[in-house]
């Protein structure tokens, strides 16, 4: 098992929403090949969706390509993920605070998004460096629940 | 992103599957709009097999119930995975929609006129 670095990736994607699709499963296979839980991936993908959404969507204010660059690491019990676009500067963490108790009819369409980033990620944080935003998001590394094999035989092929 | 749909009576059933993120929900909100403009107003969307939604996906869910309630129908959504379920638990449409743990049920509540 390789050691040094393996606990590492990095993707780069294109600012087009497609993208997030492919990176979503690239985020899958990270967590599952390191045993993580499988929700740590959905509860990630969703935060990456909404960012990389508004990245892709308000950022660039020319209809050039551009590339996003996404940093995972798994160590001491986190797995951060960084998000850095060249676009224009954006916080996202200033965000107001959406309307979650209003009923159907008045609930506004829309402004959920950083939302779910803060709920489903433990730590975020936001920095300015270079021309880029720079967004880090953390959250604890939980394992994937062991399955216990009691009970119902479980056979094992004797072949 | 594939729908499968069901006219059962007078109930619209439309199954999702695949994932609603901000590429995919473009089509489901397409379908949905293309139902409900066509006069469908008692309309069931059955999750059992959509494995992802981000808020592009909740906003085309909030949309077309909005649309359909306005044409004096309403629409039920049924058998959301856990991760689904955890994500309208956290925004609050757990409490705006109509969620119904199986299929049939969600039909029921339209042929009992609930």
């Amino acid at each position: 098992m390789p050691e040094t670095g393996s606990d590492i990736f990095i993707a780069t994607i294109k600012n087009d929403l497609s993208e997030i699709e492919r990176l979503s499963l690239i985020i899958e296979d990270f967590v599952e090949s390191r045993n993580l839980s499988i929700k740590t991936a959905f509860e990630f993908n969703v935060a990456l969706d909404e960012i990389l959404t508004n990245v892709i969507s308000y950022a660039y204010e020319d209809a050039d390509q551009h590339l996003i660059n996404i940093r995972g690491k798994l160590a001491d019990g986190f797995l951060t993920i960084e998000v850095e676009d060249d676009g224009r500067e954006f916080d996202p963490l200033k965000s107001d605070n959406p309307d979650l108790d209003s009923g159907l009819h008045e609930r506004p369409i829309g402004g959920l998004g950083i939302h779910l980033v803060k709920k489903l990620t433990d730590q975020l944080e936001y920095r300015r460096q270079d021309g880029k935003n720079l967004l880090v998001m953390r959250k604890i590394a939980n394992r994937q629940p062991v399955k216990t094999g009691s009970g119902k035989d479980n056979p094992v092929s004797d072949t | 992103m594939e729908f499968m749909e069901d006219k059962l009576e007078s109930v619209m059933v439309v199954g999702l599957r695949g994932r609603m993120d901000s590429n995919t929900s473009r089509m489901v909100e397409e379908r949905l709009i293309t139902l409900i403009d066509g006069g469908e107003s008692r309309m069931v969307v059955d999750c059992a097999q959509l494995d992802y939604i981000s808020s592009a996906g909740l906003r085309v869910f909030l949309m077309a119930a909005k649309r359909v309630t306005q044409n004096k129908g309403k629409l039920v959504l049924s058998t959301l995975n856990n991760d689904i379920q955890q994500v309208f638990d956290l925004t609050g449409f757990s409490s705006i929609f109509h969620i119904c743990p199986s299929r049939e049920e969600a039909i029921n509540t339209h042929q009992k006129g609930a």
